[in-house]
Formats: C-alpha cells, sequence, structure tokens
C-alpha cells in the first residue's frame, strides 16, 4: 500500500513536470535532481565513506562500494571534480559534461557554469581541434526556441576565457572587467572567483601591480588572488602591515612552491613609495612651475623652444606639466612681437598666395596636438581651460571632440536598436561596455560639466538598447546591469525624473533569485 | 594613435627629410633631393636614416620624392619652415628606444603568473 502510494506521488510528479513549459521543465528537474543529491545520496556517500574507513567490511565488499562512492562522485561535487582535475587536465569536453550536472554553484546561470568549464579547460590546453566545439556551447538556446538563453556572469566568462584561449587577450580583459560590471546576483561566486583570478593573473603577467591590487582586494576573490594583491602593494610600497602578514597571506594562498619566489621579492621591496604612474604623477604635478621643467634652460628664442617643447611632449605620453608648459611655450611664440609680421613676409618673399593662412593654420595645428596630447595623458580639462590661451583652445578642441564622438557612438547604437540588427548577447554587452568605456574617459577628462552633457546625450539611446535588450531579446541580465549604470549617472548628474523610472526598471529586470 | 599625428609632423617635415636648414634655396632642395634619390639608388646605408627633434626616422624614394614636392609649393613650404625651427638631433637620445616600459614595481613582470594560476600560458594570436 505504501509503495503504491510513493510511485503515484512520483508518477504525479514526473507528470507534473512534463506539463511545464521547456525552461520551467529544466528549472524544476534541476531543483528535484539537486534535492536527491543534497538530501539522499550525499547522506548515503558520507555513511558509506565512514562505512569503509572504519574497516568493518570485507575487502571484496569494501572494493564495491568504494567503486560505488567513487562513480557518484560526479553527482555530487561537479564543479569540485572538474576544478580540481578536468580543468588542470585540459579536457574541455568531459569539463562540460561533468560541469552540466545539476550543480549548486551555478544555480544562478546553469548554462554559463558548464560553458565556462569547458572554455577554461581550452584555456589550459589549447586543442585547436575543439575550439569549434566549445564555441558552439558558449551561446545556447533556449530549449524549444531559437532565441539565445540570457547571457549572466558564468557565460560571460566563458566567452573572456575563449578569448584567451585564442590568444586576443584584450577582448577577454574586455569582457572580464565586463564580468565584474554585472549585478552580483547575476554573477555566480565561481565565475566571480574566476574572472577576478584571471585578472589578477594577466595584471601580474604584464607588471600592473596597481591593477593586481585593485582586483585582488575584490570580493569574492580567492586567497591566492589576495596573496598577489598583498604582493602588489608591497612592491608598490604602500602601507601593508607587518611582514608576517604577507607570510601568511602566502600560506593561506598557493600554490606555495612557484610564489615562493614572488613572496621573497615582496618582502625585500622597499617600503618607501615608488609607483610612477599617471595617477600618482597627476597629483603631484599641481604647479607648473618652470623649476621643474626637467631643469633646462630655455633657449633664448621663443619659437624654437616652444618647438622643442612640442617635440619632447610628442615622444612620450605627456604629464599634465608637460601638457601646461608646453602651451605657455606656445602662448609665448605666438605672442612674440614680430612674429606674425615676419611670417608675412616670408610668404612675399616665397611668392606664397596663401600666406596669410599660414599663421592660424599653425596655431590650429598646435592646439590639435595639445588636445591630442591632452587626451593621451588623461588630463583634466579644467587647469587648461583655467590657463587660457593655447590650453584653453586645446581644451575646448578636446571637449568638442569627446562629445561628438559620445553623439556618434550613441547615433549609432540607437540606429541599430531602430532597425533590430541583433548582435550575440556577449556582443550586445561588449559595445554597452565600450559606450560606458568612453563615456568614463571623456568624464575623467571633462569633469562635471561634460558628464552632465554627456549623460543627457547618451541616457535615451542606452535606456532604449536596454529596454530592447530586455523585452524583445530576453536579456534582463544585460539590461539589469545598464539600467544600473543609468541609474548611477543619473544620480551622480541629479536627474531626479530618471532616477525614479529607471530605479522601476532596475527593479523589474532584477534577477528572480528562485 | 592620437600623440603620433604631432609625431609624424617632426618626422615627415621636408627640411628633416632632406636634411636642409629651412633657409634653404630651392635649388639647394633639388640639388639634395637628387643626391639622395642618387644614393638611395645605390644602396647607401648613409642616406637611409637621417635625424628628427623626435628621433631618427628611415628615409626611402617616396619620403624624399614627396619632400620635394612639398617645398615646390611655396604655401605648404611656408608652414613647413613654421614646424622645422627645432634644430635636428636637438634631443633625439630620450625618443629613442622604448619608452612604454613600466616604471618601478610595474617592471616587475611575472610571466608565470596565467600558468600558477591554473589558466595555461599564454598564446599569442
Amino acid at each position: 500500500m505504501r509503495a503504491a502510494l510513493w510511485l503515484l506521488v512520483v508518477a504525479a510528479a514526473i507528470f507534473w513536470l512534463v506539463r511545464l513549459p521547456p525552461v520551467r521543465r529544466r528549472r524544476a528537474g534541476r531543483a528535484a535532481f539537486l534535492f536527491v543529491m543534497e538530501a539522499v545520496l550525499g547522506p548515503l556517500w558520507v555513511i558509506g565513506g565512514v562505512w569503509v574507513g572504519v574497516g568493518q567490511l570485507s575487502a571484496r565488499n569494501a572494493s564495491t562500494v568504494l567503486a560505488l562512492l567513487l562513480a557518484f562522485l560526479p553527482l555530487l561535487v561537479p564543479w569540485a571534480l572538474t576544478r580540481r582535475l578536468l580543468v588542470p587536465l585540459g579536457l574541455p569536453r568531459a569539463a562540460w559534461w561533468v560541469a552540466s550536472t545539476p550543480d549548486g554553484n551555478w544555480k544562478r546561470d546553469p548554462t554559463g557554469g558548464p560553458a565556462l568549464a569547458a572554455a577554461w579547460a581550452l584555456c589550459v590546453r589549447g586543442n585547436p581541434e575543439l575550439i569549434a566545439w566549445v564555441e558552439a556551447r558558449l551561446c545556447p538556446l533556449q530549449p524549444g526556441s531559437t532565441r539565445p538563453e540570457p547571457l549572466r556572469g558564468a557565460g560571460m566568462a566563458a566567452h573572456a576565457l575563449f578569448a584567451a584561449a585564442r590568444g586576443d587577450d584584450e577582448t577577454a580583459r574586455a569582457l572580464f572587467a565586463g564580468v565584474l560590471a554585472l549585478d552580483r546576483g547575476a554573477v555566480p561566486a565561481a565565475a566571480r572567483k574566476v574572472t577576478i583570478d584571471w585578472l589578477v593573473a594577466d595584471a601580474a603577467e604584464r607588471g600592473a601591480w596597481v591593477e593586481v591590487a585593485a582586483h585582488g582586494r575584490l570580493r569574492g576573490a580567492s586567497a591566492t588572488a589576495r596573496f598577489l594583491a598583498a604582493v602588489g602593494e608591497r612592491l608598490l610600497g604602500r602601507p601593508t602591515g607587518p611582514a608576517w602578514r604577507l607570510w601568511a597571506a602566502w600560506a593561506w594562498g598557493g600554490p606555495h612552491f612557484a610564489t615562493l619566489p614572488l613572496l621573497r621579492q615582496a618582502l625585500g621591496a622597499p617600503a618607501a613609495p615608488q609607483e610612477g604612474d599617471k595617477g600618482d604623477r597627476a597629483t603631484t604635478e599641481q604647479d607648473g612651475s618652470p623649476a621643474s621643467e626637467h631643469g633646462e634652460t630655455p633657449p633664448p628664442d621663443v619659437w624654437q623652444a616652444a618647438l622643442v617643447r612640442h617635440a619632447r611632449a610628442s615622444r612620450a605620453e605627456p604629464s599634465r606639466i608637460d601638457l601646461l608648459a608646453t602651451a605657455a611655450a606656445w602662448d609665448r611664440a605666438f605672442a612674440e612681437p614680430g612674429a606674425r609680421r615676419r611670417v608675412d613676409e616670408r610668404a612675399i618673399a616665397l611668392g606664397a598666395t596663401r600666406g596669410a593662412a599660414a599663421w592660424p593654420a599653425m596655431q590650429r595645428q598646435v592646439e590639435r596636438d595639445r588636445a591630442d596630447a591632452a587626451r593621451l595623458a588623461g588630463a583634466s580639462l579644467r587647469p587648461l581651460q583655467d590657463a587660457g590661451g593655447v590650453a584653453a583652445r586645446a581644451a575646448a578642441v578636446l571637449r568638442d571632440e569627446l562629445l561628438g564622438e559620445l553623439e556618434l557612438a550613441g547615433t549609432a547604437l540607437r540606429a541599430r536598436v531602430d532597425q533590430g540588427r541583433a548582435l550575440a548577447p556577449v556582443d550586445e554587452w561588449r559595445e554597452h561596455r565600450a559606450l560606458a568605456e568612453a563615456y568614463r574617459r571623456a568624464v575623467s577628462i571633462g569633469g562635471e560639466e561634460l558628464r552632465r552633457l554627456a549623460f543627457s546625450k547618451l541616457k535615451n539611446e542606452i535606456w532604449g538598447h536596454a529596454y530592447w535588450l530586455s523585452n524583445t531579446r530576453g536579456q534582463p541580465t544585460l539590461a539589469h546591469a545598464m539600467y544600473a549604470w543609468l541609474r548611477a549617472e543619473a544620480e551622480a548628474v541629479g536627474d531626479t525624473r530618471a532616477i525614479d523610472s529607471l530605479a522601476k526598471n532596475v527593479e523589474a529586470t532584477k534577477l528572480d533569485p528562485s | 594613435m592620437s600623440e603620433s599625428a604631432a609625431r609624424r609632423r617632426f618626422l615627415d617635415n621636408p627640411f628633416h627629410v632632406l636634411g636642409l636648414p629651412k633657409t634653404a634655396t630651392r635649388a639647394e632642395v633639388e640639388r639634395e633631393g637628387q643626391k639622395l634619390l642618387g644614393m638611395l639608388g645605390l644602396g647607401l646605408a648613409s642616406a637611409r636614416s637621417y635625424s628628427t627633434p623626435v628621433g631618427p626616422a628611415e628615409r626611402d624614394d617616396a619620403a624624399v620624392r614627396q619632400a620635394m614636392a612639398e617645398l615646390r609649393d611655396p604655401d605648404k613650404r611656408l608652414l613647413h619652415e613654421l614646424w622645422a625651427g627645432s634644430a635636428p638631433d636637438a634631443e633625439t637620445d630620450v625618443a629613442s628606444g622604448d619608452d612604454t616600459s613600466p616604471r618601478g614595481a610595474g617592471a616587475r613582470r611575472w610571466p608565470e603568473a596565467r600558468r600558477v594560476l591554473g589558466f595555461g600560458a599564454r598564446r599569442s594570436r
């Protein structure tokens, strides 16, 4: 009687599952599988392990139970097995299959997790024959539909690892940075850890310890990433506390043998600040006094002096002091009494019919070059505007250029959305990130005034893009991140009407925790 | 990218390409241009490079012909004269060499980082 009742319950559950829509059916199936694994098989597995461990079984029975325990291991801890065994061995197919087993690690992104495992294994041992196989698993379609699955954190990290496996580090870097920009709720913890580890490793490989220190301190970083962040801070001469903390971080992290030389290097690093990065230079080089102009005596000829400065600034990434000093040198050159007259006389001597145009042409070229240099240096426009003369005109050129570029990018995005020209979800996200990065760069140069103008130019375009992604393309995670970005910017510029509407959009596209 | 426009302004200046002062006459320009073309034709190493305020540059037939053409046009020559004020070789040494490498802590790279953290070796495209 009891068995019949159980059979009835199971049959009713299967009937209910079969009648569900494909997406919900899969979700319910996963949940049921996880329940059986965690509530039934898990405890049984532990009991079996204890049974074998106690040694009460005969050798034959013990080996049978042991074989059963090993056979069920991939069902119980699929991600641990994938992460510790299959990925290091570089087996994309096996990694994908095992990681496809429903697992608590990928609850937030069940299709992205296996793709991440496969791409990671490909990254470890690049097998050209498997590239197409892995690529086909990066954009799975929804069950019973031709629409791609919503792209979430693990899926995006899989795309990034795939790019790294093909040697496209720049794309990988941008996509991993995109993972960190997504809502935390849409990024499984395992995917976040992989993302931070990769960014830290990439930065350490390039010697970019500022980035290592920044990424390694993010929440969700692995112990190794945190150790590398501590190394980075030590190498940068930042206060890191006593040496035993570094030893402790090393002991907690790993792999110990491979990171020991790095630990020694960090312990031997001087404590005094030694980082010569741009940001530091920008804060220290405030005054623009002639004493800091490389200790050189300017040539007597002001025109020559301006040219020498211009040439010097065009050879390497200029600092703000170079920008201001070069602009000031040009101001002196253009204001030199008699300079304009000498050019006009020379034009007559050469027989130049448009000689009068040479002077303004020269000024435009100088301003154009100074604007380019300011952009390259990432210098703030405010000191240039305050300096007046060539510096201020160069700042105006750069400001117009930055706004024009953002407007152009926004117009192109709107045209694409209006025409319904869809890109792959990951490329939609990359386009948004590129636009957001251009906006960030422009704002860092142009300041708050440019921020307000730029936001008003881009707001509707990005809003439309997010709406389209959410309502037409079935990509709420990407839309959510875009709405959140827009809301943060609306708050920054004080656009109260937009803040209220965007708050509703952010809430509406939030990932359903179930 | 952006700063290279300013750099190219110096590298492509016809007076620097021909190795002449901005006071050179039209005849001197023609003579020097023909001489350089002849030397390049013979493959003489001394003719293959020239100095500029932003460092040495490679010279070829096309650059010499372009420089001669630019200086034949009085309007263009006037603008090139304004940009040619800086004496070649004035500060070439700082310019030469790769100045893009990070300084300080940035110079300490850890080439095994990706492999050690389990991502395999870096691949070139």
